[in-house]
């Protein structure tokens, strides 16, 4: 569904992304783990066209999008929730939800997904008119998710929704992604420094060191790898 | 022409220092081999010069936009033109007239032999002060506040000027008002018993020692402590803070220094007009001047602001003339610079010789710092940091 | 000196606060969303003052009634503002292969037709009399713009191609491109028109206007300063409909806190940005057809520096990005010229430097800490 061929990304002078290759089949969750700086979220950002590739493709759906705007890409079905979560902290839950929809305009449509998204995530629904910015982390994180599936994405790409919350917190919303890859087909691309959770959850993974693919093979599989217990899950 | 090249090429590869020498002995021989006019214009420029090297320290070191630096100019010029026209009565009351004809009767008591030296250091001690006052409204709020609040109070200085005997107080008595400034003749500074005549190349030699304390000072400014303080406040201002700069103290060190040698600006402005001039000539157009000429050498550089005064005026000088009857009309030089201001932005914000700025890259660390800081609209790509 | 509190003054400090208001509100929502200050604002509220005039007649009159006139010019000043953006401040922000082309294409023949214009009108002074000069002002400022930005609109932005990616461009840049914004359109109004003032005519003034619908506490109230009232209020309260219950108004919102996250939610921000442009030149055009007729003249290149720095003070003082703040800077400013006689520059300035030292963010700020 996605596919990225020799993906090479330049900041300035800095090279971050060195050639990454990866593809995410239709339906499936693929995660992507490697230490900080690696450069896991230079390639999320650079498939949702925030910054440009120096060279190499990105297709997605049979569809060159490496030379896209951001905008056009979400058209294509493709959304992005970035590292932090990004709440717009001056906008109330129910404006922030509509900000997801910003590109549809079927207004009952809308508001089924609304109430979806209250749905999996009931704690939303109480703070509907309290701005985004007053929201603890996890409600934070609950509410960039329903964000970005306010807009019906084929493809979601999350960047490291487990940054900086609570264990149980974090077992929640992992429920959750992955509810929404069985019962709701979405295709999951997933960010992760918290290896062991992602690999459990994921179908296949990808493991960067500074800017290059190590490793890609099942998750099951890197999860009893030796060199990524090592490396990642913290065991020997 | 490739020979030229590689003379020019050659002559950027020496150190500054070489560099500096070479363009002193030029500028000590220049008065020798032009005539009037252009004696005329590089005293222009050299005052300019002096001028362009304050607004550096403010536009270029320190990455605050100041779009009122006139004030300096006229402030250092007023007090000079003040201090020159001092002059005791016989019945023994100081007395002073910026603009009589005639002059007072009486012993000018700056004129002793070299007192324009002393007065130098008094406008630019009293412009340095204004700088520190003008800034002080402004440490707490955003860097860009800095740009109107320079620009309304050069504005409000430019009234207040003109505020004659029916205000509050009478700034007409030294400013000369709409009739401008003219000192009496008697009242010229002499300096190594020339009386001071533009024509006279005591006077070339004045501006030029100006031009040179400007560019050695602004240069040991630069290599300092306070400099590299600068420097970061520049870069970011939030991640100086964070690192322990004391943000206000310094800011507050590039107004003072910027203030003094804008106000030797307008006290060699004074010498250059042979105390001839007008206060309504300070308007915004006179900052804008200026702040061309350092976008244009290259902000933050000191021979880019030496090179961008120097083409600017040059080129200001040469639309100025009357060619077979056909004169571009002023505001067209307006247009002009502004213009200038875009397109220098646009496609050369370094500058036609941008500084030299050594230094390492940031690392890892810091890049991180930078990534997770809030939203900066101008800077959502990567940072400028060679 | 005669009282300081007349009822007189307080229309008039009512007026002008309106006035103000309106202005400010320009800056503080581009503000809001770039964090640039936007120094040509000021001269698109000049422009759309000439731009009225040039309907209603700058030599003879042409008998359209100026409210006719204010549609045309609120159209001609928001083509302005977001060609001013699009030429000028949208290259710092992203790299578009024709940009370049387009702005320096239209920065030039702006120039050169100014001075051509200029050159030939000086030689012999007939282009003064024979209107010609309306025609090439139109021409010349009007039009250009216009047109660049049908074709802008027509087919997108695709038709400057596609982004290829951000310029690592600083706050500074964008500041002083501001201000050369700021002085190409001022220099250009007075190559164009000249520097006397000028005033709309009495035929396109309707009669209403200087007579004296009612009286508080004993000042009459001229219907100018009514009309102003309730222009400023009708105008602030769809703002605030527009802002806060639109869609648009909201991605407003959302992208002056973060443009990235707005680009993922498929938000095209350069568009919300133009969008931003457009609303708040049109306002700008509304006060300042409004202003000229209330002073009943006074229409020149220079009315946009003056009035304009005032307008940003009047948005600094409320807190800037905060429209509400704006409304009541605007108000507050007005109130400290109407009741100090007017006309004077330094004293809302100097007001704007004291709160800038009590209060650093403004009365209505934003609470965060100050970002450099
Ligand atoms: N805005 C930026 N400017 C310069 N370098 C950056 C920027 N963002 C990331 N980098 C660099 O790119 C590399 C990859 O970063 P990133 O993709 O954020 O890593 P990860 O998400 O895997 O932690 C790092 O070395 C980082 O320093
Ligand atoms: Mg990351």
């Amino acid at each position: 569904m996605l596919r990225l061929e020799d993906v090479h990304v330049h900041y300035g002078k800095i090279h971050a992304l060195k050639g990454i290759s990866l593809e995410v089949p239709e339906g499936k969750i693929v995660t992507i783990i490697g230490a900080n700086g690696a450069g896991k979220s230079t390639t999320l950002q650079t498939i949702s066209g925030l910054l440009r590739p120096t060279s190499g493709t990105i297709t997605y759906d049979g569809q060159r999008i490496d030379l896209m705007a951001p905008s056009d890409i979400v058209k294509t079905g493709l959304c992005h929730t970035p590292e932090g979560r990004r709440i717009f902290p001056e906008l109330t839950v129910d404006e922030n939800l509509s900000m997801g929809a910003y590109l549809r305009s079927d207004k009952g449509g809308i508001e089924t997904d609304r109430k979806r998204a209250f749905q999996w995530f009931p704690i939303l629904e109480e703070r509907r008119t309290q701005h985004g910015g007053t929201l603890s982390g996890g409600e934070q994180q609950m509410l960039a998710i329903a964000r970005s599936m306010m807009g019906r994405p084929k493809l979601l790409m999350l960047d490291e929704p487990s940054l900086g919350l609570a264990p149980i917190i974090v077992q929640q919303i992992f429920e959750i992604i992955a509810m929404l890859n069985r019962e709701e087909g979405l295709t999951i691309l997933l960010v992760e420094q918290n290896a062991s959770l992602a690999l459990r959850t994921a179908d296949r993974g990808y493991v960067y060191e500074t800017g290059v693919v190590i490793m890609e093979d099942d998750a099951s599989a890197l999860a009893k790898n030796e060199q990524v217990r090592e490396a990642y899950l913290g065991s020997a | 022409m490739s020979f030229l090249a590689a003379q020019l090429r050659r002559l950027g590869s020496l150190d500054d220092r070489t560099q500096g020498l070479i363009a002193l002995a030029l500028a000590v021989v220049l008065p020798f081999v032009v005539g009037r006019t252009f004696l005329n214009t590089s005293l222009y420029i050299g005052t300019y010069a002096v001028l362009a090297l304050g607004l550096n320290v403010v536009v270029g070191f320190t990455g605050l936009l100041d779009l009122g630096f006139v004030l300096f100019l006229a402030t250092g010029a007023v007090v000079t033109s003040f201090l020159l026209s001092l002059t005791r009565t016989p019945d023994g009351t100081v007395q002073w007239a910026v603009s009589a004809s005639g002059g007072i009767e009486g012993t000018q008591i700056f004129g002793f032999d070299g007192s324009i030296l002393l007065i130098i250091l008094i406008a630019g001690s009293v412009c340095a002060l204004v700088g520190v006052l003008r800034g002080l409204p402004t440490l707490r709020v955003r860097g860009d506040y800095y740009a109107i609040v320079t620009l309304g109070i050069a504005e409000i200085a430019f009234e207040t000027f003109l505020w004659d005997e029916n205000s509050w107080i009478n700034f007409t008595q030294f400013t000369g008002g709409a009739f401008g400034i003219k000192l009496p003749r008697a009242d010229r500074p002499v300096l190594l018993g020339d009386p001071l005549r533009w024509s006279s190349p005591t006077v070339y030699f004045l501006i030029l020692a100006g031009v040179v304390v400007a560019v050695l000072a602004t240069h040991h400014l630069n290599r300092s402590r306070v400099g590299r303080a600068l420097a970061a406040i520049r870069l970011d201002e939030t991640a100086a803070r964070a690192c322990g700069v004391n943000v206000n103290r310094h800011k507050l060190i590039a107004f003072a220094v910027s203030g003094f040698i804008g106000g030797i600006g307008g006290a060699l402005f004074v010498v250059w007009k042979e105390g001839t001039y007008s206060v309504k000539s300070f308007d915004v157009w006179q900052s804008i001047l200026i702040l061309c000429g350092v976008v244009l050498g290259g902000m933050g550089s000191i021979r880019g602001a030496l090179v961008g005064i120097t083409v600017l005026l040059a080129i200001d000088q040469a639309l100025r003339q009357n060619y077979g009857g056909v004169t571009v009309p002023a505001e067209a030089l307006n247009l002009i610079y502004g213009f200038l201001l875009i397109v220098v932005m646009r496609f050369r914000p370094q500058g036609l010789l941008p500084p030299v700025r050594r230094g390492r890259p940031l690392t890892e660390s810091e890049h991180e710092a930078l990534r997770t800081e809030p939203a900066r609209l101008f800077r959502l790509g990567d940072k400028d940091v060679s | 000196m005669s009282s300081l509190l007349t009822p007189e003054k307080l229309v008039d400090a009512l007026s002008l606060g309106a006035l103000y208001a309106l202005i400010a509100v320009g800056y503080t929502m581009v503000y809001g969303i770039i964090r640039l200050i936007n120094f040509a604002h000021g001269e698109v509220f000049m422009l759309g003052a000439f731009w009225a005039l040039l309907i209603v007649g700058m030599d003879e009159p042409t008998g359209v009634n100026i409210f006719v006139a204010l549609v045309p010019s609120m159209l001609m000043c928001a083509a302005v503002g977001m060609n001013v953006d699009w030429t000028t401040y949208l290259p710092l922000r992203r790299r578009l292969p024709r940009s370049d082309a387009l702005s320096i294409l239209s920065l030039g023949l702006l120039g050169i037709g100014a001075i051509f214009y200029k050159l030939t009108g000086d030689a012999a002074h007939v282009w003064y009399s024979d209107g010609a000069h309306t025609a090439i002002g139109w021409g010349v400022i009007g039009l250009l713009p216009i047109v660049i930005f049908a074709l802008a609109l027509g087919e997108k932005l695709e038709w400057l191609g596609r982004s290829l990616g951000r310029v690592a461009s600083d706050r500074l840049s964008a500041l002083i491109t501001a201000i050369g914004m700021s002085l190409i359109l001022q220099t250009l109004a007075q190559l164009i028109w000249g520097a006397e003032p000028r005033a709309f005519p009495e035929a396109s003034l309707p009669a209403f206007l200087n007579e004296s619908v009612f009286s508080i506490f004993g000042a009459r109230v001229a219907g100018k300063e009514l009309v102003i009232w309730v222009a400023a209020i009708v105008i602030m309260v769809l703002l605030q409909l527009l802002v806060t219950r639109t869609k648009i108004g909201t991605a407003m919102r959302a992208c002056s806190m973060d443009q990235k996250t707005a680009a993922l939610m498929g938000i095209s921000v350069d568009s919300v940005i133009a969008f931003t442009f457009v609303i708040g030149s049109a306002m700008a055009a509304i006060a300042g057809v409004l202003y000229a007729v209330k002073v009943g003249g006074s229409i020149s290149f220079r009315m946009g520096y003056y009035q304009g720095l005032i307008a940003f003070a009047a948005a600094v003082l409320g807190g800037i990005g905060n429209i509400k703040g704006a409304m009541l800077g605007g108000v507050l400013i007005g109130f400290v010229q109407g009741f100090s006689g007017g006309g004077n520059f330094s004293l809302p300035f100097v007001v704007m430097i004291l709160v800038l030292l009590i209060m650093p963010r403004g009365i209505l700020g934003e609470p965060q800490a100050t970002r450099a």
